[in-house]
């Protein structure tokens, strides 16, 4: 059940496609959206050391950043609130001003979706987004997120990453349940190098699918999951990836989130991140 | 308050500035001051000269050797007094750092506060403890003592002398030349922004460098790159080749083209000697425009959309030149005066020695005829202001004086260091100058190789160091964003132009990757 949709307003290029996705969802399941502008001007402000004589320089590169900023902001809140008018769908607009981390822990806790453009979450097109957002939210605990590219694609095709590992199995889970999209053609695929081993782990994802009522196809790829998962929904024409993620520490990202962070990095559809 | 009412309220208040500056002067040479000051500086040069080993190259062009090790009686200040100037270069690094200290330090009547809290040390130590007696440079040499009872009010004037007279003034009055004329000139256009029209751009920057000074260069070229590249994506490259050329590398030829030459230049180096650092310019800036080329046309060029690139081919806008009358001949004017007006050597082709200050005051002039007839329009265009100049004269002042006792220090002990080679001086020269300011680096590595003495001498410095010495502060300034001030100007304009420019340590991968090879291959080759 979706009854409130939080989505990032970061006044990128990313934005529009973001907000739409927001109130397709929002019309389909009757809810709420928020939407969200963090502006962390400690963040933004942050110049560091500046040489002899470049003083007045780094001062005036603030005041662009903040400027560049407050104009992406406003146009982006302005945009959102025509298209919820638009849409007919109630909203919210919440401006706020800090760490963009700790932000959206906190409101991610009263929200069902979040929804981010994929390589832009708060950066109002100045570029200094922190590094590896997307992972960094998930890993604070912002889930489930929906990673927008930059065109819309209605989401009839999800294409189901299973690494057999538990958090790629809650992440499905948690999308199996939540029924977000109806009506969907579901591909689960894993990666795995024995192949009895990919079978087991298939068939027995595609049960707990089956259970609640889908009927998915199932590929195991035999090279690696980081290549082979962005080629294959390529080439099956996927509008969604469902992926799972485990980036909390330098040694996890090792283990288990490289497949993610690249997935992350590389994709052109969506992405559903939980775990 | 806009920028254009601003703008004409500064530049009305320092034409008056000047002009009442000029008028002193005039009034102080009909008095005879400078002439009388200036015959000082000649006799005392001469007889200095007498008592020192002779340079290479030098003879009456320059004065030879005039600040060769001269020790008085081998007592240097006590080691403490290095942490005012170590304190001073920390503040510089530091203090923009610290969120508590970080809009404070913004302000250049701050900035202006903690140098001279700090010079003002330095020179109570001169006032109150130092015994021992200490070299004076201003007006000629000669050597000072302490006296035996009370305070110092010698040496503590002739340390303020030596500092602020003899280098601070010359030092930032050129500084200052140059940025105001440069700053009346524009360049705009919008060319096809092929690899070859950008590896031009940056070659054209090169050489302009050591001739109006590697930050006019950068702001002349900068914007009409960045113009020309607009169309683009991939542009970072660019502007961080053009950094490593125009803002640093190409600046060696000439005392004028990076501030640590002039320094050398203040010291006793011959006006056309940093020419003879040609062949590890052009074999550097060769190269990185050689990469520039090969990485643009081979890699990044091709990765760009072809409409980006029908777009850029069709929306062009020739090169207009604006401002270029008056002040590119004021330019010449001042690299004129700093070849010739020099006290302690004749105008060539007379017998006449130039009056003290009269090479200042000419730039000064100059100055002034540029703000005079050059086109208000075009400085609001460039969106120029004092603030650069202004903070560089605020933190100056206390660098110049907290350096006396590290200097004094080096002339005594710099043999212990264990610097013996060209291969050590470039690179610790170049580490500092990475990190540090160039200018007081250069000058702590230029004293301390003064000390080895040797063979070939220029300016008491074996040439071999000082060509290590001088390629390092200067080459090694593009290994950081901090290492050379119009390194972080070019970095910042590109910002607002909005390229995504590497950060702090993005940017050191490049210069890691790039420069420090080539400049390895640099001093094996050269050094």
């Amino acid at each position: 059940m979706i009854k409130r949709i939080l989505v990032g307003l970061a006044g990128t290029p990313l934005t529009p496609v973001a907000v739409r996705h927001a109130l397709e969802l929002a019309g389909r399941h009757d809810a709420q959206v928020t939407g969200v502008t963090v502006v962390d001007v400690k963040r933004l402000t942050h110049i560091g050391a500046a040489p002899i004589g470049a003083g007045g320089v780094a001062e005036e590169l603030r005041e662009h950043r903040m400027h560049v900023t407050e104009e992406h902001v406003e146009k982006a809140i302005a945009e959102f609130e025509s298209a919820c008018k638009d849409a007919d769908v109630k909203y919210t607009v919440d401006r706020e001003m800090g760490d963009e981390f700790a932000l959206m822990t906190s409101l991610a806790r009263y929200h069902d979706l979040m929804i981010f453009g994929m390589r832009s979450i708060f950066d109002c097109g100045l570029g200094v987004d922190p590094p590896n957002a997307l992972g960094r939210l998930i890993g604070q605990g912002v889930r489930p997120i929906v990673a927008v590219g930059g065109q819309f694609r209605p989401v009839r095709r999800v294409l189901m990453a299973y690494s057999g590992s538990l958090e790629s199995a809650k992440t499905i889970k948690q999308f199996i349940q939540s029924r977000v999209w109806p009506d969907l053609s579901l591909r689960i695929v894993t990666c795995h190098g024995d192949r009895d081993e990919a079978r087991r782990r298939l068939t027995e994802m595609a049960e707990y699918c089956g259970a609640h009522g889908f009927d998915p196809e199932t590929e195991h790829l035999a090279e690696s999951p980081k290549h082979e998962i962005l080629a294959h929904a390529a080439e099956w024409d996927a509008d969604m990836i469902v992926l799972g993620n485990s980036v909390r520490s330098y040694l996890m990202r090792k283990i288990f989130g490289e497949t993610a962070l690249h997935v992350i990095q590389h994709a052109d559809r969506l992405l559903f991140l939980s775990q | 308050m806009d920028y254009a009412h601003s703008s004409r309220s500064s530049n009305t208040f320092l034409s008056a500035a000047i002009a009442i500056v000029l008028v002193a002067y005039i009034l102080t040479a009909l008095a005879g001051l400078p002439q009388k000051a200036t015959d000082k500086i000649r006799h005392a040069s001469h007889d200095h000269r007498e008592a020192q080993p002779h340079d290479v190259g030098t003879s009456e062009e320059h004065s030879p050797g005039e600040y060769a090790p001269h020790v008085v009686d081998a007592e240097h200040p006590a080691l403490w007094m290095v942490i005012p100037f170590a304190l001073l270069l920390g503040a510089i690094a530091v203090l923009p750092l610290i969120p508590a200290t970080e809009h404070w330090w913004e302000s250049n009547r701050n900035r202006f506060f903690v140098a001279a809290v700090l010079g003002a040390v330095t020179l109570l130590y001169y006032l109150v403890l130092h015994e021992h007696p200490i070299e004076a440079h201003w007006l000629g040499y000669d050597t000072v003592h302490p006296s035996k009872t009370g305070i110092n009010w010698l040496l503590g004037g002739t340390v303020f002398a030596n500092a602020v007279f003899n280098e601070y003034i010359p030092f930032i009055m050129l500084l200052f030349s140059l940025y105001t004329i440069s700053g009346g000139i524009r360049i705009e256009g919008d060319l096809r922004a092929h690899p070859l029209t950008n590896s031009a751009f940056i070659a054209t920057g090169g050489l302009l460098a050591s001739f109006i000074g590697t930050t006019g260069a950068a702001m002349l070229l900068i914007r009409p790159l960045l113009e020309t590249n607009k169309e683009r994506k991939h542009v970072k490259h660019t502007v961080i080749f053009f950094i490593f050329v125009v803002c640093n590398c190409g600046g060696c030829l000439l005392p004028i083209g990076d501030p640590p030459l002039f320094l050398g230049y203040l010291r006793g180096v011959p006006f056309l000697w940093t020419f003879k650092l040609w062949p590890a310019w052009l074999f550097v800036n060769a190269c990185l425009i050689g990469i520039y080329y090969a990485w643009d046309h081979f890699w990044c060029y091709p990765r760009e959309k072809p409409l980006d690139i029908a777009i850029d081919e069709t929306r062009t806008r020739g090169v207009k030149f604006s401002g270029v009358w008056p002040n590119a001949l004021l330019l010449v004017g001042v690299v004129l005066s700093v070849a010739l007006f020099d006290p302690k050597k004749t105008l060539p082709g007379t017998d006449w020695h130039p009056w003290l200050y009269l090479r200042e005051i000419a730039q000064l002039g100059f100055v002034a005829l540029s703000l005079i007839w050059g086109s208000q329009a075009v400085r609001q265009a460039n969106r120029f202001n004092y603030h650069a100049i202004l903070e560089v004269a605020a933190l100056f002042f206390g660098i110049f004086i907290c350096m006396q006792p590290p200097l004094q220090i080096l002339g005594i002990r710099g043999p212990q260091l264990g610097l013996s080679t060209p291969i050590h001086f470039f690179w610790l020269t170049g580490s500092l100058s990475a990190v540090l300011d160039n200018a007081p680096t250069y000058v702590v590595f230029f004293e301390t190789a003064k000390t080895l003495g040797g063979t070939n001498l220029v300016a008491g410095v074996a040439e071999s160091l000082l060509i290590a010495v001088s390629l390092g502060a200067v080459f090694m300034g593009a290994m950081t964003y901090i290492g050379n001030g119009p390194n972080f100007m070019v970095k910042a304009i590109a910002e607002k132009s909005g390229i995504r420019m590497p950060s702090f340590f993005g940017y050191m991968l490049y210069s890691l990757g790039i420069l420090v090879p080539l400049l390895i291959v640099t001093s094996w080759i050269f050094l």
